[in-house]
């Protein structure tokens, strides 16, 4: 074996290690925000709220079969957002005000008032931080 | 693979045991979906007695007579004339004859008329006498309710019709070939252009009926559903009543922002709401849409959310469905719409 071949073997195995090092990069790794996540709230019965109310005619919602609406932003990674409604920071009561009463945060908004309850508002919100 | 298929045999089963349920012919609420159960029932009765009888006499022949063919020459041809004349003529005679007859009467449930197939359409109608006439459309229906004959009610996808008592309904097309199917009160029957057809059904309990276009018809053909709901009579006629009035909308900035985007938008292009200025013909009459359960042609329950993803976007919910995505509103008069359309009750 000589010194050319030596080497060569040498760049390889280094290219390698260095493919290796980069993908280890892309699993697991934490969002730069974090996961926001519910204090409160039944991630199951937020599901069926969900369907109940219908939400799904507007977003397109992970996890739920008939979720394929095309008017709002579907809903992926929920609990990765930063914002909600282009203004409020993504916390969970942000997120419980603006499901009940989203005229009141952003007056021309077209999402409409669907008279969901606090308590349900919370289940719906424990559902959507399970969308990580 | 055989595992599978063993695990898979009694889940099966499982499925079968919930045919007792809405939309299916063997929970019937009507003489002729009885009628129909009755055949369908006795009619896989006996095939089942047959093959079973048949393979217990192949079994036993086998057992009885081992051997090669060369043992058995010459074949016995004098000895069977009997079984052919009993089992192969009399028993077969005996029972399609029964079929025949049970046929016979379940087509007096599907008023067949001498002008059946005659060119002139309106004049068969005019004999008939329907109370209901229903046009399938890409994919809904249209419901005319002909009581009065001079003053229709025209309404579209929930079908009322008094329980108790035979209802006369006039079936036509728009389009293309549908099927008009609801399991638990009759059979199938077609609405074919350029011709008319008629089925007569009765309900002997008031409730609601599930069905569904059953000729495939286009894209959305699966989500051509019906809701037939039976009412008690005197129900029915209240109900009807209504219906022929304009819904009366209460009076107040939202509403008022909703019927004028109403008017001036595309809706009414192509839907009318009766005492507003409208007259669209193409979709479905929606002078009481917030009276029905369902939206586009109940395949999505009537609510806010709903709604107004249908109004903006139901391409996304209907791919393929002719109401096109309208997306000149914005977000507070999109809100006002859906609040007067869930008004119209």
């Amino acid at each position: 074996m000589n010194t050319v071949q030596r080497s060569s073997i040498a760049l390889i195995a280094g290219s390698f290690a260095v493919a290796c090092g980069l993908l280890s990069g892309c699993i697991g790794s934490e969002p730069m925000g974090g996961y926001q996540s519910a204090m409160s709230g039944n991630p199951a019965n937020g599901k069926a709220l969900i369907q109940a109310y219908g939400c799904g005619s507007c977003h397109v919602i992970p996890g739920i079969r008939t979720a394929r609406g095309m008017v709002g932003p579907p809903l992926f990674y929920y609990s990765r957002r930063t914002i909600i409604a282009g203004e409020l920071p993504n916390t969970p009561q942000n997120l419980v005000t603006w499901i009940m009463n989203p005229v009141a945060v952003e007056p021309g908004t077209a999402m409409p008032d669907l008279g969901v309850s606090d308590s349900q508002a919370h289940d719906i919100a424990a559902y959507l931080y399970t969308l990580r | 693979m055989v595992r599978t298929a063993k695990l898979a045999f009694p889940l099966l089963l499982l499925l079968l045991t919930g045919c007792a349920t809405l939309q299916s012919i063997g929970n019937t609420h009507g003489p002729a979906a009885h009628k129909i159960a009755l055949l369908s029932h006795a009619l896989s009765i006996t095939f089942i007695i047959a093959i079973v009888v048949m393979w217990s006499l192949i079994a036993i022949a086998l057992k009885k007579n081992p051997g090669s063919l060369a043992e058995h020459m010459p074949v016995d041809a004098g000895g069977g004339n009997a079984w052919v004349a009993i089992g192969g003529i009399a028993i077969p005679l005996l029972s399609l004859s029964i079929f025949f007859f049970l046929g016979l009467d379940l087509l007096a449930d599907f008023p067949i008329h001498g002008d059946h197939g005659a060119m002139d359409m309106n004049a068969t109608t005019a004999k008939s006498k329907p109370d209901i006439l229903i046009i399938g459309h890409q994919w809904w229906w249209e419901v005319h309710y002909l009581q009065d004959p001079t003053h229709p009610v025209i309404s579209a996808n929930e079908i009322h019709i008094p329980a108790y008592r035979p209802v006369n309904i006039e079936l036509r097309t728009a389009d293309v070939i549908h099927s008009f199917w609801v399991p638990s009160l009759h059979g199938k029957v077609d609405m074919l252009p350029g011709n008319v057809n008629f089925i007569r059904i009765e309900a002997s309990d008031p409730g609601s009926y599930i069905g569904q276009c059953a000729v495939f018809c286009g894209k959305q053909h699966a989500n051509m559903h019906i809701l037939l709901i039976a009412q008690k009579p005197a129900d029915f006629d209240a109900w009807l009543a209504h219906q022929a009035q304009p819904a009366v909308v209460a009076n107040n900035p939202e509403t008022t922002l909703g019927k004028e985007a109403f008017i001036a938008g595309p809706c009414s292009r192509c839907h009318t709401v009766r005492g507003i200025p409208s007259d669209g013909k193409f979709g479905p009459d929606l002078t009481h849409i917030g009276s029905r359960q369902k939206i586009g042609a109940n395949s999505f329950p009537n609510n806010n959310a709903y709604l107004e993803g249908w109004i903006t976007n139901a391409q996304a919910l209907k791919p393929g469905c002719k109401m096109p995505a309208i997306t000149q509103y914005n977000g507070a008069q999109l809100r006002s719409l859906v609040a007067y359309l869930r008004q119209l009750q």
